[in-house]
């Protein structure tokens, strides 16, 4: 039987810009920016290679909009020519032209009904053949409906050439804190964060610059949101900014730690219970185990993520009543892979914050009652890194009938292909899935080559392109839940699409639940529960309802 | 929505479907004083509360639209199909019905009937039997699982052969053990609950224990705990089974009862009108 | 993170490794989507440059030391399995399978009818007939009842859309066979099957109707017969005088225990006039001459109806010359100067009526009166007919047995002026003449010429004559007990009164009669009221006038026996749904079915 074969796919594959002329090239190659970079480049991965096929040059009128407030985009962008605002006052998504995420018709998925097969993971071959037009991302094509009320009704900040901006929700997989649009006709070099990701970590000044600017630009952006401090007057917000430090734990690449050690692996402590704090940590990104007891009767009671303050109750209870409070932690707060951690000391606090601040909820009574069985739940789900999800499938045992009606739901709305497996550990009578949980860290888009798996714009869900997925599995060996499966793609008479120049190597292509977007209704498989058994939770509220 | 529904979601609908037969049983009656005949309607709307139930197949394969959860259909599965048992009787007066496709139709209603019941009862008392293992097996793995289980027995016992050059052990694997690992074993005691595999597995390992060279008790810790694995997925793959073959027997007899229902409601509009 | 493609991961898939069905380790690979085995060979060898690599997974050992064959085929194979279908394939073909199943047994059941079972018992049969339809549909089968029974599919279905039942209004076929009034009754019920239902078995009761289906309808409810039935009628049940009157108190208590009277009484008390072994909804009298003949028959012959009487003449109306030779008179007789009538009478009233005489008028009647007598001597009784005719009686009737010999030689005695020398009265009755009359004296009880005429006198309802001849000393007697009322007409009610029609209420005296040997339990609801008059009912003609002279019955009664806690006391066991109902003889037999045809039915 002659295999079906296509050409495999490679890192740049899909440009960024496959149009892009040698004039932009060279502008781009020009600029101070990428000529004073002096780092050390591999041979399979030049400085030109990442310009060429990881930048472009993108051009916009008076009035586009480059990012919207709220969007999950990942790309930077430097300042060419041109001028552009960053809006600081919020902007409406409808202003913005906020595009919904395309909904199947009843038509189309009626349809459906016939296309599914039950040969595994078929694939449209001809499509593929075209994708080195596609891109993950739509163009950017709207811009503001009225630019004149924009510039004088808005509080904006201007940027000049040479600006750069955007590196921060790129890196560090959050939305986009404002929207930036074009205040007259302007170029910008657009570089995607893979190709951002690479000069950093070859070069070293562009690396110092964007730490540098990631701490200023990210942290008064983020005080400015907590709870503690919005109701601060903006001169006395600066004060705090001014005197806040910044602090990280743990590695950006956790996962490859876990991954190897599970529930043992490196966590290092942020502070002890038991210890004197000097000030009050804000959890900006990551998590952390909040725990109680030491050695083996260390219990863990919770665990922080961001937004999220470490210490503080401790502290006002002291300024309040310093005669009885007692000044010392109650829990260690250790870090589960990465943190970014802010801290606010203690003076800044009593002079501008506590004033002003609604007192804190004392969580140690709500703590006290739980047993060391509740804990167990917790100490469970943090040692497996359960609490990144926001969409963890969450199966109750008790009241599951193993009819795998979930799974047939998931196949049945993704072609015949389920895109999670009904497996994983028990505990209890609880047992998480095998399905993407959708994470707050989505570490799996660490280290995608082409862009393919991305966070969807409007619902937050992240999800693979199909069409841009080369197959090099760096998403599934990412992932620290094993929720991100390779398949070998076939035709529709059943054979192994193979590669084309004669390896005899299978394409393969990475799958993962995609949340149904577009279906209405919700995800499929909640749906398709006879007994109600499976729903997709935030661990957060799950943990609480659970063992409460 | 993080708390599982419980069985109880079961009873308000049951019990607000019960009513309303006891409703129709109410109008029947009317009916009957006034010298009408309510087998009529009865009929048709025991046809209704028959349909009812088949549309939740028909909603399995629309999963792709948003037709409501699967467990709402389920509970007004069930509690139709509770009220489909009173409005039979209402409808024919009785239980048994003279005339040989009614009787066909009575038998083929009284299995689905069963099985439904037998059905619902597996689905509310299995799955806890089988959280309680403390383990879980995907049903679709546990030949392999058990092929594992009897290489990794086998081996142990070769270990312990050749290690003590004595027969005791492979001798009484064959005779006993080894119809054991062959395939998951004591399938309706454990269905039923029984503990008839427990007891098997006890006795046998006593009995290795007693006779078996103390210095290899490293061996014979590793094949005990085989074979309590293989009581506990002995356990799985009995209820598991259950779980999933019982509509084996239920969704073909209902097929078969619309085609006759259908025969029915042909016949008697051809005879009777 | 393999490929998923085992049925573990993939529940719709529709097959299942067949290792995995033998309790043997089932491969990684899973079937192929054409069911054929998948897992043949460990790997899928990858080509490097010019030379193929092992890529078998660590899971199965890692790569193999063999190594591929140069034309990239992998060297550890090992034979196929042959997958089986999954659970849910295995459901969906058993789920096809049943559906064809019951479709098959449909149809053989459907077409050929009757499998295996003697008596003809067709496989659409819904159950066996009543015993009285069985024989009914011998010959033509189910299509008796059922129209479309034998027709083709098409036909059929077209059936099930339109109303085709046996008792359906538009073509009803119960009443082929079945006569209902339908019209008059007050019970309009919807259809037959409301209440009948058929094919319930041989001795399956014709219907079964509860008091709460009366009720349903009646507004006075009717919860059970002591509680809640409504009063009987006042009078109940004696609604109208009896045809006869018969004073049952009097005769009871003082003319059969009269010492005169008592060897002709009858003996024993009620049952010896009133015949038990007719007992149905009444208990009917013996005929006259079984029980009053011993004391009234001699009454009869003593009044004679006086046809004729010859009234005084003015003169003499005839000119009896003419008559010599006719009535062989004397000649002598005819010779006298002066006229002196020999009868000093008025014309009798019903010669008066008949003739249209004036019975005041003696000159006017005297030249009717010689005609006569004129015409009886020369025709005889057709003197009388062309009158009786014009007053619409019958003279076969009336004037039966009247003789021309009697007629002539009494006219021609009267046209001489003479009395007639009339031998003595008939001892058996018939029509005679007297001295100066033509009577007729009754035979025996229910003579028909004496009932003709009371009859023929009632019907000219003359006061006249209705006063003084339909009277208790009338004549035959007659009316000294049958009574004479007046409904559209007046008339002498010969016949004992028939009970009114009550078409959906019956009571049979038969199982109430032998509850402790005839006769004696008979006052327990006929008891006597003596304190009335009972002739006095007979004063006027409106028979429902009426006091009898038994009390009337109450609920009471009944109720000693019937009742919640007693006998029988369902509406039916007295009322009935139907009122008369009967067959058509269409039914009984096949010739009499075609001749019912030809005439036209």
């Amino acid at each position: 039987m002659d295999a079906a074969t296509i050409d495999k796919p490679k890192r740049w594959d899909t440009a960024f810009d496959p149009d892009m002329s040698d004039a932009d090239f060279d502008l781009m190659m020009a600029r101070s920016e990428i000529a004073e970079v002096d780092g050390r480049f591999p041979d399979s991965l030049p400085l030109e290679g990442i310009v060429r096929n990881d930048m472009r040059l993108v051009r916009y009128q008076r009035g586009d909009i480059i990012v919207r407030e709220g969007d999950y985009g990942s790309s930077a962008f430097i300042l060419v020519e041109g001028e552009v605002q960053i809006a600081k006052t919020t902007i409406p998504l409808s202003e913005l032209g906020g595009d919904g995420t395309e909904r199947q018709g009843f038509v189309q998925r009626l349809g459906n009904l016939f296309r599914n097969t039950s040969v595994p993971e078929v694939r449209d071959v001809d499509a593929y053949k075209q994708r080195a037009s596609a891109s993950g991302d739509r163009p950017l094509g709207t811009a503001l409906p009225d630019v004149e009320r924009a510039m004088s009704e808005l509080s904006l900040i201007p940027l000049s050439e040479g600006a750069f901006f955007g590196e921060l929700a790129a890196l560090g997989r959050t939305p986009r804190v404002a929207t930036i649009f074009a205040s007259t006709d302007s170029t910008l070099m657009e570089i995607r964060w893979q190709g951002l990701r690479d000069i950093m970590k070859f070069d070293e000044g562009w690396r110092k610059r964007i730490d540098k600017t990631y701490r200023e630009a990210a942290l008064e952006a983020y005080l400015r949101q907590t709870d503690i401090l919005k109701n601060l007057p903006p001169d006395q917000a600066q004060h705090v900014t001014d005197h806040c430090l910044f602090e990280t734990y743990g590695s950006f690449d956790w996962h490859h730690d876990f991954n190897r050690k599970g529930g043992q692996a490196n966590e290092p402590v942020i502070a002890h219970e038991g210890d004197y704090p000097d000030g009050v940590l804000l959890i900006r990104a990551g998590f952390a185990r909040l725990a109680t007891g030491k050695g083996h009767e260390r219990r863990t009671v919770s665990y922080l993520g961001a937004g999220d303050v470490f210490g503080l109750s401790e502290l006002f209870d002291v300024w309040r009543y310093p005669d009885t409070a007692d000044h010392r932690l109650s829990y260690t707060l250790s870090a589960l892979g990465y943190v970014d951690v802010i801290r606010i000391p203690v003076d800044v606090l009593k002079r501008f914050v506590f004033e002003t601040m609604t007192p804190p909820e004392d969580h140690g009574i709500k703590l006290a009652h739980r047993s060391a069985a509740d804990d167990l739940l917790m100490e469970w789900a943090v040692d497996n890194r359960y609490m990144n999800g926001t969409k963890t499938m969450v199966i109750d045992l008790n009241s599951c009938v193993r009819c795998d009606d979930c799974v047939s739901a998931c196949a049945a709305t993704h072609g015949g292909d389920p895109r999670f497996r009904r497996e994983g550990e028990p505990f209890g009578t609880w047992m998480v899935a095998n399905a993407c949980m959708h994470c707050k860290d989505p570490v799996c888009m660490v280290g995608c080559p082409t862009g393919a798996i991305r966070r969807d714009r409007e619902s937050g869900s992240v999800v693979i392109n199909d069409l841009t997925c080369i197959g090099c599995a760096t998403c599934a060996n990412s992932c620290p839940y094993d929720n991100i499966t390779m398949v070998s793609i076939r035709d529709l008479a059943g054979r192994t699409i193979l590669d084309e120049n004669g390896s005899g190597q299978p394409i393969m292509k990475a799958t993962k639940c995609d949340l149904c977007t577009g279906r209405p209704g919700g995800p499929a498989c909640v749906q398709a529960c006879p007994n109600g058994s499976l729903s997709r939770v935030d661990f957060r509220d799950f943990h609480v309802e659970a063992s409460s | 929505m993080t708390v599982a529904p419980t069985r109880k979601r079961f009873m308000l609908p049951i019990v607000i479907f019960v009513l309303l037969c006891g409703g129709v049983w109410f109008w029947a009656q009317n009916v009957e004083t006034v010298l009408g005949d309510p087998t009529w309607i009865l009929g048709w709307i025991l046809t209704a509360s028959v349909i009812l139930p088949s549309f939740f197949n028909l909603r399995k394969r629309l999963i792709a639209f948003n037709f409501g959860s699967a467990s709402v259909w389920l509970t007004l599965h069930v509690a139709s199909g509770i009220a489909a048992i009173i409005l039979f009787v209402l409808h024919t007066d009785g239980i048994w019905p003279t005339g040989i496709y009614e009787q066909l139709m009575a038998t083929l209603f009284a299995a689905i009937t069963l099985t439904g019941l037998c059905g619902l009862w597996t689905q509310l008392v299995l799955p806890r039997r089988l959280t309680e293992t403390g383990h879980e097996y995907v049903y679709e793995k546990i030949p392999g699982t058990v092929a594992d289980l009897r290489d990794a027995a086998r081996q142990a016992v070769k270990t312990y052969t050749e290690a003590t050059g004595s027969e005791l052990l492979s001798h009484h694997y064959e005779k006993s053990l080894d119809w054991y690992f062959a395939r998951p074993r004591f399938f309706w005691n454990n269905v039923f609950g029984g503990n008839a595999a427990w007891a098997w597995a006890n006795a046998h390992m006593i009995a290795i224990r007693r006779f078996a060279d103390p210095l290899q008790s490293a061996t014979i810790d590793s094949i005990e705990n085989l074979v309590s694995t293989k009581v506990v997925v002995d356990q799985h793959y009995a209820c598991q089974s259950v779980l999933k073959r019982w509509l084996l027997a239920h969704v073909p007899l209902s097929t078969a009862f619309l085609v006759v229902v259908a025969w029915h409601i042909v016949i008697v509009h051809v005879y009777a009108s | 993170m393999s490929a998923p493609t085992n049925s573990y991961n993939r529940p719709n898939a529709p097959h299942v490794c067949g290792r995995a069905r033998l309790w043997q380790k089932p491969c990684q690979m899973g079937p192929k989507p054409d069911g054929s085995c998948g897992g043949t060979s460990s790997c899928m060898p990858q080509k490097q440059g010019d030379r193929w690599r092992c890529r078998r997974s660590d899971a199965l050992g890692g790569p193999c030391t063999e190594g591929p064959l140069p034309d990239g085929t992998c060297t550890h194979t090992r034979p196929p399995c042959s997958p089986g279908p999954s659970l849910r394939a295995r459901r969906q073909r058993l789920t096809t399978a049943a559906a064809f199943l019951a479709i098959g047994i449909l149809f053989a059941f459907g077409m050929a009818g009757g499998i295996g079972v003697d008596d003809g018992y067709a496989s659409r049969d819904p159950g066996p007939l009543r015993a009285a339809h069985t024989s009914v549909m011998d010959d033509k089968g189910c299509k008796s009842c059922h129209a479309p029974h034998g027709e083709d599919a098409t036909g059929f279905l077209l059936a099930a859309f339109s109303n085709t039942a046996p008792d359906a209004v538009a073509n009803n076929k119960c009443l082929d066979c079945h006569v209902f009034d339908t019209l008059n009754t007050p019970h309009k019920a919807n259809t037959c099957a409301s209440c009948h239902s058929e094919h319930q078995g041989h001795d399956m009761p014709v219907s079964s109707m509860t008091d709460n289906q009366c009720n349903a309808c009646h507004k006075k409810k009717v919860s059970s017969f002591s509680n809640d039935h409504p009063p009987f009628a006042k009078a109940y049940p004696h609604d109208r005088r009896t045809t006869i009157n018969f004073d049952h108190t009097k005769h009871l208590d003082d003319y059969f225990k009269d010492q005169r009277y008592a060897e002709n009484a009858p003996e024993g008390s009620c049952i010896s006039c009133h015949d038990v072994s007719q007992a149905s909804r009444a208990v009917p009298v013996r005929s006259f001459d079984q029980v009053c003949a011993n004391c009234h028959v001699d009454q009869i012959p003593r009044r004679d109806l006086v046809l004729f009487e010859m009234p005084e003449l003015a003169h003499n109306p005839i000119d009896t010359e003419e008559l010599i030779d006719v009535c062989r008179a004397n000649p002598e007789l005819t010779q006298e100067s002066e006229f002196y009538s020999v009868s000093t009478e008025i014309p009798n009233k019903l010669a008066t009526l008949l003739f249209e005489m004036d019975a005041n008028d003696i000159e006017g009647y005297t030249p009717a009166i010689g005609d006569i007598l004129l015409q009886a001597i020369e025709d005889g009784p057709t003197a009388f007919e062309t009158a009786i005719k014009d007053w619409d009686g019958n003279p076969a009737r009336l004037l039966a047995g009247l003789s021309r010999e009697v007629i002539r030689q009494a006219s021609c005695a009267w046209a001489f002026n003479s009395e007639y020398d009339a031998p003595a009265p008939p001892d058996h009755g018939g029509w005679y003449a007297d001295e100066l009359s033509l009577r007729y004296k009754a035979t025996s009880h229910g003579d028909p010429v004496m009932k003709a005429w009371l009859s023929f006198i009632a019907q000219l309802e003359e006061d006249d004559l209705t006063e003084t001849l339909l009277t208790k000393d009338g004549p035959g007697a007659c009316l000294a007990c049958h009574a004479v009322s007046q409904a559209d007409f007046l008339n002498v009610e010969w016949s004992p009164a028939p009970r009114p029609e009550t078409a959906n209420f019956s009571y049979d005296h038969g199982p109430h009669i032998n509850l402790l040997g005839p006769g004696s339990q008979c006052e327990t609801c006929h008891s006597l009221d003596k304190t009335i008059n009972y002739g006095a009912n007979f004063t006027s003609y409106d028979p429902t006038v009426y006091a009898s002279g038994f009390k009337s019955m109450t609920l009471a009664t009944c109720k000693e026996c019937h009742g919640e806690t007693k006998l029988a006391s369902g509406c039916q066991t007295c009322h009935s749904y139907h009122g008369e109902s009967g067959f058509k003889s269409r039914q009984f037999s096949e010739a009499a079915g075609d001749v019912n045809k030809k005439q036209g039915e």
